[in-house]
């Protein structure tokens, strides 16, 4: 079985406990669009900078998603058994780690593809633009990946809630930085600066893509 | 400028403050060590005691060199 | 696992070390204070400058002894390195406190702020809720052997991160359409400056050589222990 196989059987897993269960999109979608809403309070993203804050809103909208559901994704693995499943298939660990990021990916991408949409619509604000989604796109990598890592092993620990954010906030921050400020500077019109804040995201996803995926046997021996 | 010298003695209050909470920590951790390490002896030679057998269990020499530091 | 007597003799050199780093750190506190030269634009605090600087070094080089004892112990899987990983890390995060607290003392009457979201400052206040992270991590975990694991896993992803941020940060404030923020960049450092900082990096550097290899004995001490009551059934 090639490993491009064995990912589809990992994402299709995910995708039918999902399907049966409706744990995580679901909650993940209503958490994001209530964050954009009570955003809209808190900063009041109805003003003229309001692509400054907007862009603020939107990814703290993102990355509290994926962090609920990505924690959501281990311990759903964790009580139904099926970890032990997967790790005991024969298929390399790498290759599990790219299959738990790619159902994550999808996950917090539909999540995504509806909070930009509505984000859209209320603030008015051009977020449908493919250099938006770019940026959306390498951002939402770069936090998965260390989310994937880091979820299964918060999975596993006492106060797995709090131990996730803990280790996720830290270590993502260049990601944060360089997607907020990469979409601020698209919402305002200053598509030549975004350059180094494009190849700052690229660098991370590839730099821990590469570790991530040496490391996660380690992490996941049981 | 010679008004900001408190500052500089702030600094210096914290850091060997720090500096000594850390070696009392340590001290403390040495401690407990050094009870357990009590605690397990006296167990044992109640142990052998009871059992009537001679002293000289295979971890006698092990705890004799955890308990030697400091 | 070492012989009585060869623990013996690096007991014995560990006590001369912990000696002459408190006859160094006396010197250097003395040069400190008497024989540096005041700056003439910063006045006395300038000179917290000599342990600010140092603990800086100890704090970023500790992360750096967890990194390479995270590699060696997932690579090789014996428990010293582990040891030695946790060691760094708990007097990696005495001196990074040691570095945010004075260093916000300084910068109080230099830049007549506590805090300012600088590169340097930021990635340090960062470095400091990792090592916070490391410790809450190995706490939570009730397998000791699987706290060593997931603390080497963070240890080498947490290591690699550190320069990305900080690159993050400065970018994050030079890109920034906002004043840049002042730095306390005096002039070339007169020949007796340097005298002092080097004395109290040598001194500082003693000190926490010291402070490790003690460190390093009571967790040995603690793993042998367990390792005991695990025999006894304790």
């Amino acid at each position: 079985m090639t490993a491009a196989r064995q990912i589809y059987a990992i994402v299709r897993k995910d995708l039918l406990l999902e399907l049966r269960a409706r744990e995580q999109v679901t909650g993940m979608a209503v958490f994001a669009l209530l964050t954009l809403v009570t955003f809209n309070f808190a900063f009041d993203l109805t003003g003229a900078d309001r692509a400054a804050s907007g862009s603020g809103a939107l990814w703290v909208a993102i990355i509290f998603a994926g962090l609920l559901g990505m924690g959501r994704a281990a311990a759903i693995d964790r009580q139904q058994g099926a970890w032990e499943g997967v790790l005991l298939s024969p298929v390399d660990r790498g290759t599990i780690f790219l299959g738990k990021l790619a159902s994550a990916l999808l996950f917090i991408g539909i999540v995504e593809a509806l909070a930009l949409a509505v984000f859209a619509a209320l603030f008015s604000l051009p977020v449908l633009h493919p250099m938006v989604l770019l940026v959306v796109c390498l951002g939402t990598v770069g936090f998965g990946t260390l989310g994937t890592l880091f979820s299964v092993m918060a999975a596993t620990t006492r106060a797995r809630e709090v131990m996730l954010p803990v280790l996720l906030f830290p270590l993502s921050l260049p990601i944060v930085i360089s997607a907020v400020r990469a979409t601020t500077l698209l919402l305002t019109d200053r598509q030549a600066e975004v350059g180094p804040w494009i190849s700052l995201l690229l660098g991370f996803d590839v730099l821990f893509l590469g570790i991530s995926y040496v490391v996660f046997g380690h992490a996941v021996e049981e | 400028m010679q008004d900001n010298l408190v500052y500089l003695f702030a600094a210096f209050f914290v850091t060997w403050l720090i500096m000594g909470g850390y070696l009392l920590s340590l001290r403390r951790q040495v401690e407990n060590v050094r009870e357990e390490v009590e605690a397990l002896r006296r167990e044992q030679r109640e142990s052998v005691a009871a059992s009537g057998l001679a002293p000289g269990a295979p971890d006698s020499s092990r705890v004799a060199a955890s308990e030697e530091p400091s | 696992m070492a012989s009585v007597a060869t623990r013996r003799s690096a007991e014995t050199w560990s006590r001369a070390l912990g000696w002459l780093s408190v006859v160094l750190v006396a010197i250097s506190v003395g040069m400190i204070f008497l024989y540096a030269p005041s700056d003439r634009v910063q006045g006395a605090a300038q000179r917290i400058f000599y342990i600010h600087l140092p603990a800086a070094w100890l704090a970023y080089l500790s992360f750096f002894i967890i990194f390479v004892s995270s590699i060696a112990y997932l690579a090789r899987r014996h428990p010293r390195w582990d040891r030695l990983a946790r060691s760094a890390a708990e007097l990696g995060f005495v001196f990074t406190t040691i570095v945010l607290l004075t260093g916000s003392i300084w910068g109080r009457p230099i830049w007549g702020t506590w805090w300012t979201w600088d590169a340097r400052l930021t990635t340090t206040l960062i470095l400091w809720f990792i090592y916070l992270a490391y410790f809450m991590l190995r706490a939570y975990v009730s397998d000791p052997e699987r706290g060593a694991r997931y603390a080497a896993v963070l240890g080498i992803v947490g290591f690699v991160d550190v320069p990305i941020i900080h690159m993050s940060v400065r970018w994050w404030r030079t890109l920034h359409p906002e004043p840049i923020v002042v730095r306390a960049e005096g002039p070339a450092m007169p020949d007796t400056m340097l005298y002092t900082l080097i004395v109290a990096l040598v001194a500082f550097m003693a000190l926490y050589v010291f402070l490790l290899i003690e460190k390093y004995r009571v967790e040995r001490m603690k793993d042998e222990l367990a390792e005991v009551r695990l025999q006894h059934g304790v």
